[in-house]
């Protein structure tokens, strides 16, 4: 009965080390060293933070779907995960800082008052605090939860998962403050005069909708192996079409309210942003991903069939890992104002995809061996198998 | 969340069988007896009659004022060009939304739990649009000319402006309406043709009839019915997003600081629901009790709905916070102004009492046992009613009364004619509510059924709940949750 762990992931934390160290490499001798930097990071923080999100979710709605891929969003957002992303965040916060961040930058912020204005919260200092006590706060939760599911694979001490809600419960309310600021500190200040009260909400849904996405493909991947074999059918890959479908769709709810809000306010503190994102080609992307973000996942999840199948479900989840990364591009990228679009599109951008990534496959391979992949505490998963 | 629902204990308390069901609800509405003044439950039940229907009158002769004299009777002025009535339509419209998600978003979600509170949550959705729609409607001065807002062909050179969200408003409403209508109109023919045979009387038994449209329960009507059902549920579940969406525009489009914010609409949503649930939960608790129903409104449907109250309040929680911090961050003295004006400005008294209403006393929810005592959730609920109904005030007189010029400030003062008019709305909607109590069944008498068979009658609990998760694949995925 025990599930062997069969992810067939042991040269995976070499192989991330050393995509890490290419893109390294390749970042750091392209020219943009910093930008794409910040672009991979995001990247990955985005990830890593959308994996927390559900764990923290499982525990206070404890649905059967988010029970099929715990473990995998428990080893994505692990403690170490987190450790390495905040040794990541450290080149940000020191040498970086005031390459990536006008408002850190007193040459290039001198004399702007509405950075004078909220010079309390972006700041050196307070970026670097906050980030700490965010860092902290992240650690806390993946730590607290992840010991003790496996606490109660072990110890089956039924108490263990009240115990969970309790903390994951004001836990989640927490996660969303400090997403929040995080988001608004990491993200949205790096085009520092420009804001939106619903920006960490909308990354927040972009991040897990990726996220389970990346689950997903990996359940469906290994639907016919252990210890997935005979869990992963046709009701639980509908649950999980369901959910992609249904965070698809407050993603482009809340991108669209954001957009016709800003543009009928048409106001110069906010309009800069979509300005920069409706000329010399980015236009296109900002198409691409109405189509590529939105519809294509909207109508491919709407069809019942598609989500029967393990095979179909593969192929939506990694349309739509691809169009999220796009759709950090899109976020991040045009602050940069680097020109049109195919001027934007470097080398160092992929490098840090690439670096990132393998940082991601570090933390996520050497986690996910530690723990069985179909928790044994919560039997739902196994008496669908046991009565196959 | 989709999955939780085989997990459910049972659904009804209590000895039942399909036969004491039928009676338990039925007779509510057949007994004469139950609405005998001399009776107990008779005496509270024509006190409510009469209460909603004082402020029926009263609401009539403030409308009949209103025509004749125009808005001119109302506290309106500039700056505070939207007063009591758009607060009052937001407040009407939030209240309804709980009605549409227990009916379509728990429907697909197969959450067998809505199937005791969606027929008078729906019936609210419904009374609660009607009250909503007023104000809007007479607030254009000229109600008889309210169809110029509709995009026909005609003479006038009228055509209505498609980049205003106030014209989305008409539909998004209107659509509300029709929808939610039809879908509680569906609902009821089963039930309509259960009342149809056991009615004693010969006219009952006639108007049931006629309502029930020659329903005879065979095979054919029922897998009828299902699949209109469902796309009814499909049909509404975008509705309880794109409604208060759409009224959060109303605001959010514009340039006003305080109105002009990118979180309105999630924000709006949460709060509707927010609301609506403690309106569900204010007339639920009362009339189970009356009714003797607490074995089909039992006490984990309250849990269940307080959990669901706690969990919006704390995103329209959120949506507060939000607001306070980018006030801040947006470097922009216009909206710190605006904020600083909310929280100590004349109107101070109003923020103060919202986060009261809306953030401290709803954490009282935390507590399972609170949540198992009716006084207490009662009074959360009234505590949550009046703090959405102040949310609206803070967000709509209180930013307009002072914007971007000193020289153009002035004060909103709301009049008798404000008042009376919310009172009368309030009186509709109990009118209307214990109306629909006395003629249909408040609580769906064959989904009760059903529910019965699949707790009760299933050959044991514990086969039930393997067999829920071995629904055949084809059914499961091509179902009933697409």
């Amino acid at each position: 009965m025990e599930n062997a762990n069969t992810l067939r992931l042991d040269k995976a934390a070499p192989l991330g080390g050393l995509l890490a160290i290419i893109g390294g490499v390749i970042m750091a001798t392209t020219g943009t060293l910093w930008q794409s930097y910040i672009y991979g990071w995001l990247f990955m923080a985005g990830l890593t933070l959308g994996a927390l999100g559900i764990v923290i979710l499982h525990n206070v709605i404890r649905a059967t779907w988010s029970l099929s891929i715990l473990r995998l969003a428990e080893a994505a957002a692990s403690p170490l995960s987190l450790f390495l992303m905040f040794l990541s965040w450290i080149p940000i916060a020191t040498v970086g800082l005031k390459e990536i961040y006008l408002w850190a930058d007193p040459v290039r912020s001198a004399g702007d008052h509405v950075l004078h204005n909220k010079a309390f919260f972006l700041n050196p200092s307070m970026f670097i605090g906050c980030s700490i006590a965010y860092f902290a706060f992240f650690i806390f939760m993946s730590n607290t939860l992840r010991k003790s599911t496996i606490r109660q694979d072990q110890n089956k001490d039924v108490t263990e998962s009240q115990k969970r809600a309790n903390i994951a419960s004001p836990g989640l309310l927490a996660f969303a403050v400090v997403v929040t600021f995080a988001a608004t500190h990491w993200a949205m200040s790096l085009e520092p005069h420009w804001f939106s009260t619903v920006y960490p909400l909308l990354s927040l849904i972009g991040q897990v909708n990726c996220a389970v996405a990346i689950a997903t493909l990996i359940l469906c991947v290994n639907a016919n192996r252990e210890p997935y074999k005979g869990i992963v059918n046709a009701k639980l890959t509908k649950d999980l079409g369901n959910i992609l479908f249904a965070t698809t769709m407050v993603w482009a709810y809340l991108t669209l309210s954001q957009f016709l809000i800003i543009w009928s306010g048409n106001l110069p503190e906010e309009v800069p942003y979509y300005r920069l994102r409706a000329e010399l080609g980015w236009q296109f992307l900002g198409w691409i991903l109405i189509w590529g973000r939105f519809f294509v996942p909207f109508f491919a999840l709407l069809a019942p069939k598609t989500k029967r199948y393990a095979n179909t479900m593969k192929w939506v989840c990694i349309w739509i890992i691809l169009m999220h990364i796009l759709d950090v591009f899109w976020l991040v990228v045009p602050g940069f104002e680097r020109g049109g679009l195919f001027q934007s599109i470097r080398l160092g951008d992929v490098g840090a995809l690439i670096g990132f990534f393998g940082l991601f496959l570090v933390g996520f391979s050497t986690e996910v061996k530690k723990a069985a992949l179909v928790p044994t505490h919560d039997n739902r998963l196994r008496e669908n198998l046991d009565h196959a | 969340m989709p999955s939780h629902t085989g997990y459910q204990d049972n659904l009804i308390d209590g000895q039942h069988n399909y036969e004491t069901i039928t009676d338990r609800i039925g007779t509510v509405v057949l007994d004469q007896s139950k609405f005998n003044p001399n009776s107990e439950v008779g005496k509270k039940w024509i006190n409510a009659f009469l209460f909603g229907f004082l402020g029926v009158n009263v609401l009539m002769l403030v409308i009949g004022w209103l025509v004749y004299q125009g808005i001119g009777i109302w506290g309106n002025n500039q700056p505070s060009a939207w007063g009591f009535d758009i607060i009052n339509f937001v407040w009407w419209i939030g209240i309804g939304h709980a009605g549409t998600l227990i009916s379509a978003i728990l429907l697909l979600m197969r959450q067998k739990w809505r199937m005791s509170i969606n027929r008078f949550a729906e019936a609210m959705t419904i009374f609660a649009v009607m009250c909503a729609g007023l104000f809007p409607l007479l607030h254009t001065g000229r109600p008889w000319a309210a169809y110029w807002l509709f995009p026909y062909p005609n003479w006038l050179a009228m055509w209505p402006n498609f980049r205003s969200p106030l014209v989305w408003d008409v539909f998004a409403v209107s659509t509300y309406f029709t929808i939610s209508l039809l879908f509680w109109a569906l609902g009821l023919i089963p039930d309509l043709a259960t009342l149809r045979d056991r009615a004693k009387s010969k006219i009952a038994k006639i108007l049931y009839g006629f309502a029930a449209m020659g329903w005879n329960g065979s095979a054919k009507h029922w897998h009828r019915y299902e699949q209109a059902y469902l796309i009814l549920g499909g049909l509404s579940t975008p509705l309880v997003l794109s409604v208060h969406s759409i009224v959060s525009f109303d605001f959010a489009v514009s340039l006003l600081p305080g109105w002009h914010t990118t979180v309105f609409p999630p924000y709006f949503v949460a709060g509707a629901v927010f609301a609506g649930f403690a309106m569900v939960l204010t007339f639920a608790i009362p009339v189970r009790k009356w009714y003797k129903l607490e074995d089909f409104i039992t006490m984990r449907h309250i849990d269940w709905m307080c959990k669901i109250m706690l969990a919006t309040g704390l995103i329209v929680c959120y949506g507060y916070g939000c607001e306070l911090f980018y006030a801040y961050y947006s470097g922009s003295p216009d909206e710190k102004f605006m904020i600083m004006n909310r929280m100590a400005g004349p109107y101070g008294w109003s923020y103060v009492l919202l986060i009261v209403c809306n953030l401290a006393i709803p954490q009282i929810l935390w507590s399972p046992k609170m949540r198992q005592n009716l006084a207490v959730v009662w009074m959360v609920s009234q505590a949550v009613s009046i703090g959405m109904w102040l949310e609206r005030f803070v967000i709509i007189p209180v930013s307009l009364h002072r914007d971007f010029l000193p020289s153009s400030w002035g004060m909103y003062v709301p009049t008798w004619a404000d008042f009376s008019m919310f009172f009368g709305t309030i009186g509709l909607f109990f009118f209307l509510m214990f109306l629909f109590l006395r003629f249909l069944p408040m609580i769906s008498i064959f989904e009760m059924r059903e529910l019965y068979h699949r707790d009760k009658e299933a050959p044991s609990k514990n086969s039930h709940k393997h067999a829920h998760h071995h629904e055949p694949a084809a059914v499961t995925a091509g179902g009933d949750d697409q």
